[in-house]
């Protein structure tokens, strides 16, 4: 648990820039919140490795998101059961299930495609919110927090080496 | 466009793919292993095992090697054990998750093999969808018996109707005539009658002058309109005892025929009679048919699920309003419209032969699917063996279809010609043990499961056939006489029919030896009835006689009744004969 904080610290305390983190925040709700071992988490796979987002964070937001899909996974049921019934897009819906793509990928599975929904809808919401909070934190907060007396006796002492150590040395993944 | 790309980073996901293609190669087998046992374990209630599986990507096939399936009623064997299992999948369905084998086949197929250690599940779970809790009694009835109780037990704790019928008549007769004698007490007696016929001869002195004789003549018809009406009193009175009379002897007449009543209900409640000595031959034969039929249904709720459930064409979980509940985390999948439906699942054709104790068999089983409704097809199976050890042949073919809109509809027929036996346990229960020592068997079974309705035959006729039984000092005789019996016949057939539905068979049996059987024991039961019949009849008649003598005596009472109104009548009718011809004054009177 410390280190996994540390982890977490450390990456938004780093130099790497915000968009790098929240993009990788938003890749990792998609991969969290669907079924991992599904078609398109191939592509998110593919996209974390040749974009320069924050890998650290990826892996992290992944454990997080999926457990937040456990409790979730009800709300991405009712969803999914909703849109896949939907009796103007049925044509459209036989029309990818006749498909060999739309097959392996599943998307009749009403948790995927509910689940799946909810994380593109949320894509470009959560890529926004977190850059701003990122800039926002290390504008306002960390700057004050590194001034407080507190840190400058914490960074002072040998539990901030030690986790450090844990951390790894710089700031950037 | 360098600030955001990191080029390496494609190399890094070929690498990872690469990686995840090797893992999933070292451990796809394992979990297709584990996969079967797990779902192969749920589906028969015992353990199955896999020694080693093997997945083939070019082309894409599946071996299976060590397949052991326990006996879920057997844990220390093995219902069947497959040394290898061979397939090969089609690829164009799987890429639309499709798994269609063209052809499997299996080699070394064993049944009913020993296993090493038990093959139970630590919790067996109740099924919902295959066995169902039956509660059949297959149990014999026994033999029947001839102890007859004590004739004087049976009359002691049963009430003969005709003793009470006589009695109660008797009583209500005496009563009756108690009534009558009180009744003709206010009828005109003879002194009434003795009082007008002095009226009468008053009438006939000292009257000599007109007047006299004017005032006698309507005194004369003033006695005669008296004795009229008297007459008519007592005539009125005749009619009534005469219809209660008549009720008592119609009554009196029902009784007779009381005794013979009782006598016939005691026979029949206690008596053993010929026609209810029922079916011998199923009696004996009830419990083993019916432990193998019980052995039948239990295999047909086991593989049940591997036909699938009888639904229409094309119903399936997923639509809004009929969706199933979700597993957690898996979701439901929603089916729609398939441009070329085919079966989730679907093997073609499998081929197996096996090797039983009495030598290989070979078959083939097709279109084997739990998607019935969309393949359209029933699955079919047909097996067959020759010159097999103790056996001649055997053939057993059939087919299963579980999608149409009536349900359900199985076949299954089997031959088994010369099938040698030995030592065969036909009835164990200790009054009346039976083993077919030897015999040669040809075995013919039709069954058809229509819905929930069954209608099976299975035949045997057995030739060369040795019976043997174990009679002690404690056999009865009805045991003994069977016994005798069996021990003279070398050939004989049997036929079970059975019908009804899976909750609630009904198993009739029928051979050629229940007429042999049942005339043996028939003579047994016929004398004894007869002894009974005797008996009861005397201690009935002994019973009854003394209250029979009583009610005639009774009804006799009564008769005297009659006589002594009959007797006034006359009388009456006398005296206005007389009134009629009375002289007034010595005149004879016109009228």
């Amino acid at each position: 648990m410390i280190k996994t904080v540390a982890k977490v610290i450390k990456i938004v305390n780093s130099e790497t820039d915000p968009a790098q983190i929240s993009l990788a925040l938003s890749l990792s709700m998609v991969a969290g919140l669907t079924p991992l071992m599904s078609l398109h988490n191939l592509l998110v796979l593919l996209l974390v490795l040749v974009l320069k987002v924050n890998i650290s964070t990826f892996i992290l937001g992944t454990v997080a998101f999926s457990g937040i899909a456990f409790l979730l996974d009800p709300l991405f049921h009712r969803i999914g059961l909703e849109v896949l019934t939907i009796p103007a897009l049925e044509n459209f819906w036989t029309i990818l299930y006749n498909t060999t793509l739309f097959r392996l990928e599943r998307f009749n599975n009403t948790i995927l495609m509910g689940s799946l929904l909810v994380a593109v809808i949320l894509f470009v919401p959560v890529t926004l919110a977190a850059d701003i909070l990122i800039i926002r934190y290390r504008e306002r907060v960390l700057a004050w927090v590194e001034k407080t007396r507190i840190m400058k006796i914490y960074k002072a002492s040998k539990y901030y080496s030690l986790i450090n150590s844990f951390s790894g040395k710089g700031g950037r993944s | 466009m360098s600030r955001w790309i990191r080029w390496k980073g494609l190399l890094a996901f070929v690498i990872i793919l690469g990686v995840i293609g090797v893992i999933w190669f070292f451990l796809i087998d394992g979990i297709v292993e584990r996969v079967i046992e797990r779902t192969g374990s749920r589906m028969v209630g015992a353990k199955v095992e896999l020694a080693d599986a093997g997945l083939s990507l070019f082309p894409i096939g599946l071996s299976l090697r060590g397949l052991q399936v326990t006996n879920p009623e057997e844990p220390m064997r093995n219902a069947v054990e497959v040394e290898e299992i061979g397939m090969s999948v089609e690829t164009g369905p799987l890429l639309m998750r499709k798994v269609i084998i063209e052809e499997m086949t299996l080699a070394g197929v064993r049944l009913n093999t020993e296993r090493t250690e038990s093959g139970a599940l630590p919790e067996r779970e109740e099924r919902t969808t295959g066995e169902r809790a039956r509660r059949l009694d297959w149990k014999s009835t026994g033999l029947p018996s001839l102890d007859v109780p004590d004739v004087k037990d049976i009359l002691a704790r049963e009430e003969l109707n005709s003793l009470r019928l006589i009695e109660s008549l008797t009583r209500e007769i005496e009563d009756q005539e108690q009534q009558w004698r009180k009744r003709l007490a206010e009828l005109p007696n003879r002194a009434a009658i003795e009082a007008y016929r002095a009226r009468i001869e008053q009438l006939g002195k000292g009257k000599k002058g007109v007047g006299d004789i004017l005032g006698g003549v309507k005194e004369v018809e003033e006695i005669r309109r008296e004795i009229r009406r008297d007459i008519d009193r007592v005539k009125d009175a005749r009619a009534e005892y005469q219809k209660a009379a008549r009720a008592f002897r119609e009554r009196q007449a029902e009784i007779q025929s009381a005794p013979r009543e009782d006598l016939l209900r005691l026979r029949e409640k206690y008596a053993p009679s010929p026609e209810n000595i029922g079916n011998i031959a199923g009696l004996l034969f009830q419990e083993r048919m019916g432990g193998w039929i019980e052995r039948a249904f239990s295999w047909y709720d086991r593989l049940k699920p591997v036909v699938g459930k009888a639904t229409a064409a094309g119903e399936k979980g997923g639509k809004k309003g009929e969706t199933p509940k979700p597993g957690r985390g898996t979701g439901i999948d929603v089916q729609f419209r398939e441009k070329q439906p085919a079966p989730d699942f679907l093997i073609r054709r499998a081929m197996a032969s096996f090797a039983t104790q009495a030598g290989e068999m070979s078959g083939t089983i097709e279109h084997i699917t739990t998607d019935q409704a969309v393949l359209g097809i029933p699955l079919t199976f047909a097996f067959s063996g020759r010159n097999l050890k103790d056996f001649g042949s055997v053939d057993i073919e059939g087919s299963a279809y579980h999608a149409s809109g009536a349900g359900i509809e199985d076949r299954v027929s089997a031959r088994i010609n010369r099938a040698r036996i030995g030592g065969l346990t036909i009835s164990d229960s200790p009054a009346m043990p039976v083993t077919l020592r030897e015999g040669i068997a040809d075995l013919v079974v039709d069954a058809r499961l229509s819905g929930s309705a069954i209608d099976a035959q299975v035949r045997t006729d057995v030739q060369s056939a040795a019976f043997a039984t174990v009679i002690t000092e404690d056999s009865g005789r009805v045991a003994r006489a069977i016994a005798t019996a069996l021990s003279g016949i070398s050939r004989f057939s049997l036929i079970a029919d059975m019908e009804g539905t899976l909750d609630d068979p009904r198993l009739t049996m029928r051979s050629d030896l229940d007429r042999l059987l049942n005339n043996a024991v028939k003579t047994l039961v016929a004398e004894q009835s007869e002894r009974v019949r005797q008996e009861l009849e005397s201690a009935i008649k002994a019973r009854v006689d003394q209250p029979m003598r009583e009610l005639t005596a009774a009804m006799g009472d009564l008769n005297g009744v009659d006589g002594e109104i009959q007797k006034r009548i006359d009388m009456l009718q006398t005296t206005l004969d007389d009134a009629v011809k009375q002289k007034a004054g010595g005149v004879k009177l016109p009228f």
